[in-house]
């Protein structure tokens, strides 16, 4: 099979119904966007299931397409598709491919974004390409209701009712589908996105139940005529049919079995639901549903291990090193939840910005030049030399994944030749959209690879998350792939026998020297020399591990990243070699103290001695720091921020607690004035917040603690707003140790690098004067 | 109890962000750049150090195990004289010069022959070998490297130089142990000397010459020779440490401190250097002038793909997109700046001169008005929008106006006492910019502002994110945020405002300027008290909002406070029944953000007969809304009589009685251009000559 690049369309092709009445630039963006595949006799175009964003038009050859019917075993012939006809029109409405189409004669296939053809006929509008598009829709909507239980229960009469009198809505994320006491017009069948209904108190959202595809949401008010009793609020965009009141009334009449089907399918999934959700919002308020629509929606999502990250930035990093630019902003939502992957307990996850190759990607859908592709196993990704850098896309991301940056022609992704400079004379756009295409190029995501402490993750959250992977009824892969990590941490144990033994190795040595017994010139002690140099410059060496990217992250062309977390994450490559470092690290000293003992000579053996315990004193800090540093890092945080972020953050903080501040009964303001606000000031208090280890929760629930002491149960009902403003002053207490801790943990290594360097030199000399003695 | 989270998509809040209007461009940011430097530092520590340890040793010393004592460096030995062959040993050299003199003694003698005992057992010459020179009346201890003179009272008789070496105990208890009395050693140390371990000088006898020997060397006689030891013993009492060179190279830590503090001052260097580029911005000319004719975008629909680019670039919604093609649906908001222009990503939206503009003042080119010198006019009156151009002009004018006094300073001491150099009407972004910058050039200033500080910015509905335009206009004082809402932004002028301690006064309507000889007299009423002051130059900046519209039906005072003329937050009329007066987008957005609070009933009264203009997005909620039964909507309704439980309205069916809690007025604004005809700023002539009608407003940015 081969697959050609953007495709030189035959004249022929232009006349098929479908593409006849489309414009000249929707002509010109679908030459550039689409591609025509030549397929062997036999081959398989795409499988049942699969991701397609592209409808196909045959332009020689037939495909067959074969699919399950409902209630057969197998699959069977659907129907054949001679050239002109076109197939896979379920792409048009985002849906997963529900056939596959096999080859049957050699065939050549034209293979057109969907959303690009939607944009095409809606600019070409009141063409036949709209009615074409329109039947297609229809058809589809046929294929999806019999899918449905709603579908096997009705007759063809009944389900040709139903396709007359429902209508497709479309949902934005955040929308309001229907509201509490609104009348009930109307039940909807939920093709695609998320929907929540809840209901509301004062301060806090009750969520009663998450709806994915294929839920019915509203039939119960629809059918009783009575208002509704919650609301339902699109959690990301939503496509849903409308069925109006009345003929769902109609139907069900008819088909008194009906009934049942929804609310027993609605009442075992609430259940189910609440006491996940419960158990999550319990132990934490960062909890996975925070945000459920893009746990659902993810498909690969980057995940950083908060409690391992060390912050170093080294992701980014390499980001910037493979790509030019990271793609890679360690800032973004936090979620606490359960990882099967990492082990039983609660995780503090850090969502940080880049693409999680969305499901159904919004960027995609919104890409008025096809620019963004999406290959088979789901990976998202821009084609620069399509992309206009107009934005569009960033703007549709909802979570801020994509970038536009400056094009660098010297790249050689960046300066392909786009439709502008086909269509002649119109220039490339000096920008482009970037966003992380899971290293594409090479042979896994480099952040992944190249972390030191193995904090970072690629996850599939619906499958991985347990919690998430509960509500949204998918089994949790918890016991299958929990034993790699899970097993007894070699690498605490390994370290603490290292540490042993050099610390044994290390005072027989001194005792040695101080008796004389060992001189650095001969013997033992110019072992222990030649054992400390090697060593030295082992442990030097490290630096090639941690800035020669590619050593780790190879080119490959075109390898399927997300097959390999299909099977299980790919993993850092770089830990072991982090591990290395300190084990060699915590062992070196012993043999500097078997060759120099204490002594610290003028000239360049004492500088070398002085140099080299004070990049080991540094080592040994950053290593403790790594260790202890990140879990109480963690427990003072809310979200990702990087440590210029801090630095402004007080100012906001301050900005947000006269807004809070503002509008609040005179009881709230007097609290703030004498307990919240020096509490917030106070100097030593935020020592006291580090030494006693507590959360940002519990420092909450101990400053309301305080307030309720000195309340003694009066006002309460004057109390509104005081949460926020409490949340705000803990963070502010918060903030100073944040920063402490950020430097304890990135301030060392510069100092790091450069003393190491100064060791190296002097061993170089030091080598040199003995050599030459 | 743990605090409640705060939800993430409560109803009753407006949609959460959606879909952003600016697409975040590639920043970057600490982690990638946090070891920016430390290659450089590194290397450059690497090069101190080597330079260091290369400087500040002699390479011959720098790989001999020590240094010399005096004679053998005053002898010019060099490594190779000693160590030459490899198969000689080392001893063999010094019989060369000083001969074969082996220890006298009667014990050493037998270890001298069995071999185990040569010259260099005892002077270990790269050590702490030293010994004692004397030379006429002076003696000198000397050690490695170094001597050091030792005054001896009273001075010995002059004699020539003689040296006499001096072995460190360690050396004889090689064998010997002084602690035994027996031990010949024991007589050698020096009285009270024996502290020194290892160290403490043995200053005994001549251990290669018996006392009867034959004189040699330069000693003539046994006599001398006993004359020269008592010296020595004297020299060695006084100074029992044999000097060294300590400098023989670098201390260590000196190649340390050195090295690592040249690495870190290098690396802190290119960080800074860093910084400074990543700070540095394109720097273009303030460009303040309004423009003179009316622009429109025009879009060549067979290109336009349809990307949304523009759309989201306008910041006043005058561009939607209609089946995938960029459409102008709202020609009269248009501001006429090129921001759609500069995101079209293929040419296809060109913004064009349409018609010349018709409510233009006439300025100058420092926004002096031609009618009113001294008189400035500054934000969105002259005719250029944005908030981030009105803080420009402000700051712009102000200095213009700032110059000017400067130039008339002398005659200005004899203004009256409580006169101001400027008097800013208007505390709007442009107004503070102004005040700002006056105090910056040490400008008396005082702001008039007859509501409260930025009220134009808390108009704007909760939440709104005053975005950062992506248009390249550079940016004088420090009021602007980048991207921020409608809360961050505001909080951050109040900031300013407190900690620049701005003499603001609120609440004070200006009624009238009035020229009174080089200067002006500034009427205002405060809570209706006329105030009077005197200022030498007038900035206004009173923005094109003007004054709301009253509701047209007098008001009793007791219900007063219940009649609002905007709404800042839904949430402080939670829980009332409100009437909305008025069906523009600002009453439409309030009207829906109201209803989604909890216990609040929602009419809406307007004098039309329906949706006549607004979003369509506003219109189509409302009307759901409507539908759904949470909203009153009475069309062709007027209020005709307020009283303190019921509204009077005159619908269609006839008059009835509205119970009412609060009102909120959203009937738009009467323009600000009576404010300025009163003092005396005309409307520049429309392009066909005639003089702008009075009342209505021609003006593509003043609604009538």
């Amino acid at each position: 099979m081969n697959q050609s690049g953007p495709a030189s369309i035959p004249e022929s092709a232009w006349r098929i119904p479908l593409l006849r009445d489309l414009d000249a630039l929707a002509r010109d963006s679908v030459t550039a966007a689409s591609s025509i595949r030549d397929v062997g006799t036999g081959a398989v175009l795409w499988q049942e299931g699969e991701r397609g964003d592209a409808i196909a038009v045959v332009l020689a050859g037939s495909l067959e397409l074969r699919g399950t019917r409902r209630g057969d075993e197998s699959a069977s012939r659907l129907r054949l598709a001679a050239p002109g006809d076109t197939v896979g029109e379920e792409a048009l409405l985002g849906l997963p491919r529900r056939t596959t189409a096999a080859v049957l004669e050699a065939a050549r296939v034209l293979e057109i974004p969907a959303a690009l053809f939607l944009r095409g006929s809606g600019r070409s509008h009141g063409g036949s390409a709209e009615r074409e598009r329109r039947a297609l829709e229809r058809q589809a909507t046929a294929d999806l209701i019999r899918q449905q239980a709603l579908g096997q229960t009705l007759g063809p009469d009944d389900l040709d009712l139903l396709l007359d009198a429902v209508r497709w809505e479309r949902y934005e994320r955040g929308a309001r589908i229907f509201g509490v006491g609104e009348p009930a017009g109307a039940a909807w069948l939920l093709c695609d996105g998320l929907v929540q209904l809840q209901t509301e108190d004062d301060e806090r959202v009750h969520v009663r139940a998450y709806l994915t595809r294929g839920d019915t949401f509203g039939d119960e008010e629809a059918l009783a005529g009575r208002p509704r009793d919650c609301h339902a609020i699109a959690l990301g965009p939503v496509s849903a049919l409308r069925v109006p009141a009345d003929v769902l009334r109609t139907l069900v009449d008819r088909n008194p079995g009906l009934v049942g089907e929804f609310s027993r399918i609605a009442t075992a999934r609430g259940e189910a639901q609440r006491a996940v959700v419960g158990a999550a919002a319990a132990h934490t308020t960062q909890h996975a549903f925070r945000d459920l629509y893009r746990m659902q929606m993810a498909r690969s999502m980057l995940v950083i291990d908060q409690d391992t990250c060390v912050r170093c930035g080294h992701c980014a990093w390499t980001c910037a090193a493979l790509h030019g630019h990271s793609r890679l902003v360690r800032r973004g939502d936090k979620v606490v939840t359960r990882l099967p992957v990492l082990g039983e307990a609660p995780r503090s996850l850090l969502l940080p910005n880049s693409c999680q190759h969305c499901k159904n990607p919004a960027c995609m859908i919104d890409c008025p030049t096809g620019a963004i592709g999406r290959d088979p196993h789901g990976e998202v990704f821009v084609r620069a030399e399509l992309c206009t850098g107009c934005g569009n896309c960033a703007k549709a991301c909802p979570w801020d994944n994509i970038r536009i940056q400056p094009r660098d022609a010297s790249r050689p992704q960046d300066a392909g030749v786009g439709v502008a400079a086909r269509r002649g004379g119109l220039r490339l756009s000096p920008e482009v959209a970037v966003k992380c295409d899971l290293c594409r190029d090479h042979d896994g995501p480099g952040c992944v690879q190249t972390c030191p402490t193995g904090a970072i993750l690629r996850l599939d959250p619906s499958r991985d998350v347990a919690e998430v992977a509960r509500v949204l009824g998918v089994s949790d892969g918890a016991t299958t792939r929990r034993s790699a990590w899970s097993r007894v941490p070699a690498g605490a144990l390994i370290t603490g026998v290292v540490l042993a033994a050099s610390i044994a190795a290390g005072m027989a040595a001194l005792a040695r020297q101080s008796a004389h017994a060992w001189v650095p010139e001969a013997g033992p002690g110019l072992v222990a020399g030649l054992v400390a140099a090697v060593s030295t410059v082992v442990l030097a060496l490290h630096v090639v591990v941690k800035r020669v990217v590619r050593l780790w992250v190879r080119p490959r062309s075109r390898r399927r990243v997300l097959a390999g977390i299909e099977q299980g994450a790919p993993r850092s490559r770089v830990r072991p070699f982090v591990r290395l470092h300190v084990w060699i690290g915590l062992l070196a000293p012993a043999a500097v103290l078997g060759h120099a003992g204490l002594r610290m000579p003028d000239g360049p053996s004492g500088a070398l001695v002085a140099a080299w315990w004070a990049t080991a004193a540094l080592g040994l800090f950053g290593g403790l720091a790594y260790a202890i540093v990140p879990k109480r890092l963690t427990r003072l945080e809310r979200d990702g921020a990087l440590p210029e972020d801090l630095r402004a953050r007080r100012t906001q903080l301050v900005d947000r607690l006269y807004r809070a501040g503002s509008g609040r009964s005179d009881l709230v303001r007097a609290i703030a004035e004498k307990i919240l606000v020096p509490y917030a000031r106070s100097v030593v208090g935020p020592v006291g917040l580090l030494l006693g280890g507590r959360t940002l929760a519990e420092e909450e629930a101990r400053v309301h603690r305080r307030v309720d002491a000195m309340l003694q149960g009066r006002g309460a009902e004057r109390l509104a707003g005081i949460d926020e403003i409490v949340r705000i002053v803990v963070e502010l207490r918060a903030l100073p140790v944040r920063r402490g801790l950020t430097v304890l943990l990135r301030g060392f290594l510069p100092l790091h690098v450069v003393a190491s360097a100064l060791v190296l030199a002097l061993l170089a000399i030091h080598v040199l004067v003995v050599l030459g003695r | 109890m743990t605090a409640p989270d705060p939800p993430l998509w409560s109803s009753r809040d407006r949609t959460p962000a959606g879909r952003r209007r600016v697409a975040p461009r590639a920043s970057v940011d600490s982690d990638v750049t946090r070891l920016v430097g430390v290659g450089l530092g590194a290397a450059v520590a690497a090069i101190v150090a080597v330079l260091s340890v290369v400087l500040g040793s002699e390479p011959a010393e720098l790989r001999s195990p020590g240094p010399l004592a005096l004679p053998h460096r005053a002898a010019e030995l060099q490594c190779a004289a000693c160590h030459g062959d490899a198969e000689r040993p080392v001893a063999a050299a010094c019989v060369g010069c000083h001969g074969p003199h082996a220890s006298s003694r009667r014990g050493h003698r037998a270890v001298v022959e069995r071999g185990d005992l040569r010259c260099t057992s005892c002077h270990r010459i790269h050590r702490d070998e030293g010994g004692v020179e004397i030379e006429g009346s002076t003696a000198r201890r000397f050690g490695p490297g170094a001597e050091v003179a030792v005054p001896l009272s009273p001075p010995p008789a002059p004699m020539t130089r003689t040296r006499v070496p001096v072995i460190p105990l360690e050396v004889c208890t090689q064998c010997h142990d002084p602690s035994r009395a027996r031990d010949p050693i024991a007589r050698c140390l020096p009285g009270g000397e024996a502290g020194q371990g290892g160290e403490t000088p043995t200053v005994c006898f001549d251990e290669h010459r018996t006392i009867e020997g034959i004189t040699f060397g330069t000693l003539g006689s046994a006599r001398e020779r006993m004359t020269a030891w008592g010296l020595a013993r004297r020299v060695v009492a006084a100074e029992p440490r044999a000097p060294r060179r300590v400098a023989a190279s670098t201390p260590w830590w000196a190649i340390v401190l050195a090295s690592l503090g040249a690495g870190i001052a290098a690396m802190v260097l290119a960080r800074l250097t860093l910084g400074r580029r990543l700070r540095r911005r394109e720097r273009t000319a303030v460009d303040v002038a309004p423009p003179e004719r009316v622009r429109l975008p025009q879009i060549a629909s067979s290109t336009c793909i349809g990307c949304s680019a523009c759309v989201d670039a306008c910041p006043y919604d005058v561009l939607e997109l209609h089946d995938y093609v960029a459409q102008v649906v709202r020609p009269a908001d248009c501001c006429g700046l090129t921001l759609c222009e500069q995101r079209c990503p293929n040419g296809s939206l060109v913004v064009a001169d349409v018609a010349p503009m018709t409510d233009r003042i006439a300025l100058d080119a420092d926004l002096q008005s031609q009618d009113v010198p001294g008189l400035y006019i500054v934000g969105d009156l002259t005719g250029l929008p944005l908030i981030r151009n009105a803080i420009n002009q402000g700051a712009h004018a102000m200095r213009a106006a700032a110059a000017a006094l400067a130039r008339e300073r002398p005659e200005a001491a004899a203004g009256p006492h409580d006169a101001v150099d400027v008097v800013v009407i208007g505390a709007g972004p442009a107004g503070l910019s102004a005040a700002l910058e006056a105090q910056v050039h040490g400008c008396k200033v005082l702001v008039l502002e007859q509501g409260s500080v930025a009220d134009s910015i808390r108009s704007f509905p909760r939440g709104k994110l005053v975005f950062d335009q992506p248009l390249a206009i550079p940016l004088i004082g420090d009021l602007w945020l980048r991207e921020s809402t409608k809360e961050e932004l505001l909080g951050h002028w109040l900031r300013i405002v407190r900690q620049r301690a701005l003499p603001i006064r609120e609440g004070h309507r200006v009624v009238g300027v009035t020229r009174h000889g080089a200067g002006f007299v500034v009427d205002a009423t405060h809570e209706g008290a006329p105030v009077r002051v005197t200022a030498r130059r007038v900035v206004v900046a009173i923005g094109k909002r003007g004054t709301p519209r009253r509701l047209p039906v007098p008001v009793p005072d007791e219900v007063a406070d219940r009649v609002h003329y905007h709404l800042a937050d839904a949430r402080s009329l939670a829980g009332s029944r409100v009437v909305v007066v008025g069906l523009g987008d600002v009453a439409m957005e309030a009207a829906i953000a109201l209803c989604h609070q909890a216990g609040t009933t929602v009419t809406v009264v307007h004098r039309g007969a329906g949706f006549s203009r607004g979003k369509a997005r506003n219109v189509a909620e409302l009307r759901r809304l409507v539908e759904a039964g949470r909203i009153q909507l009475h069309t062709a309704s007027e209020i005709t009589q307020v009283t303190g439980t019921a509204l009077a309205i005159a619908g269609p069916s006839g008059p009835w009685w509205l119970p009412w809690d609060r009102v909120l007025v959203l009937i738009g604004a009467l323009p600000p251009w009576d404010t300025l005809a009163a003092m005396g700023i005309a409307r520049m002539a429309t392009a066909a000559g005639n003089p702008a009608p009075a009342g209505a407003s021609p003006s593509p940015w003043i609604g009538p």
